[in-house]
C-alpha cells in the first residue's frame, strides 16, 4: 500500500512544483484509492509542504523575492488561524470534514477554470488586435 | 483587512491542510496588487510557517513512522524541482486550467463515486 502513496506522492510533488495544487490533488488520489483516511491524507501533505516550503523559502529569501512587510503582517494572524483551525477539525468528525472539504475544493477549481479561460480569451484578443 | 485574511487563511489550511494558498494568492493579487512572483513567495512561506502549527492537529491521527516521513520529504523535495522546471515551460494560464479542471472532475468523482 505504501508503494502506492509514493507513486501518488511523486505525481503530486511534479504538480505541486508546477504551482497548481499538488496537495489538493493527493489528499483526492490517496483517499479515492481507500489508501489512507482523509485526515491521514490530510497531515502527510502537511508534512510534504513543510519540507518543500521552507527549502523554497530560503531560496526566496536569498534572492529578496519576499515582500518582507506583507510577510511580517501577515505571521500573527495566520499563526492564530492555524490554532484556531486545528481546534476546529479536532472538532469536526470526519465525514462532515470531507463535506466541507469537496465544497471548498468544487470552488478553488471553478475560481481557477474561470480565471484562467479568462486569461487565455485576453491573450488570444491582444494577438488578434496586434495582427489587425 | 490583510490581518482578517490572514486568520481566514490560517483556519482554512489548519482545518483543510490544501487550497488555502489560493485564497491568499487571489487576494494579494486583486486586492494589494502585489507582484504574481512575490506573491507565490510569500504564499508558501506563510503557509509553511501555518503548517507547522497546523501539523499538530494531525498528530493523533497520523502514526508519524521516519522512514515514511523521510521518504516522502525527499520525494516532495526531488519532484518538487522538476515540477518547477516543467512549468517555465507551460504558459501558467494553461496549468491552472488543468489544475482546476483536475480538481474539480477528481472531487465530482469522490463524492458520487466514492462518497
Amino acid at each position: 500500500m505504501w508503494i502506492y502513496i509514493l507513486i501518488i506522492a511523486i505525481v503530486c510533488g511534479i504538480i505541486a512544483g508546477m504551482g497548481i495544487g499538488g496537495g489538493s490533488i493527493f489528499i483526492l488520489l490517496t483517499t479515492i484509492f481507500g489508501l489512507i483516511s482523509h485526515k491521514e491524507a490530510q497531515g502527510y501533505n502537511l508534512i510534504m509542504f513543510i519540507a518543500v516550503g521552507i527549502t523554497s523559502t530560503i531560496y526566496n529569501i536569498k534572492n529578496k523575492n519576499i515582500d518582507k512587510k506583507i510577510l511580517l503582517q501577515l505571521l500573527l494572524p495566520v499563526c492564530l488561524g492555524s490554532i484556531t483551525g486545528v481546534f476546529l477539525l479536532k472538532k469536526i468528525n470526519e465525514n462532515l470534514l470531507k463535506t466541507f472539504f469537496y465544497l471548498f475544493m468544487i470552488i478553488i477549481g471553478i475560481y481557477e477554470i474561470i480565471s484562467s479561460l479568462k486569461k487565455i480569451y485576453n491573450a488570444k484578443n491582444n494577438i488578434n488586435e496586434r495582427s489587425e | 483587512m490583510i490581518y482578517l485574511i490572514g486568520f481566514i487563511v490560517g483556519i482554512l489550511n489548519g482545518i483543510f491542510a490544501a487550497g488555502a494558498g489560493q485564497v491568499l494568492v487571489f487576494y494579494l493579487i486583486y486586492f494589494m496588487k502585489v507582484e504574481t512572483h512575490k506573491v507565490r513567495a510569500i504564499s508558501v512561506a506563510i503557509l509553511s510557517i501555518s503548517s507547522i502549527f497546523a501539523i499538530f492537529g494531525y498528530k493523533d491521527v497520523i502514526q508519524f513512522d521516519l522512514i515514511k516521513i523521510i521518504s516522502l520529504v525527499l520525494i516532495a523535495a526531488i519532484t518538487g524541482v522538476i515540477g518547477t522546471k516543467i512549468m517555465k515551460k507551460i504558459p501558467s494560464e494553461y496549468l491552472n486550467l488543468i489544475s482546476g479542471i483536475l480538481l474539480v472532475s477528481l472531487t465530482v468523482y469522490k463524492m458520487l463515486v466514492k462518497g
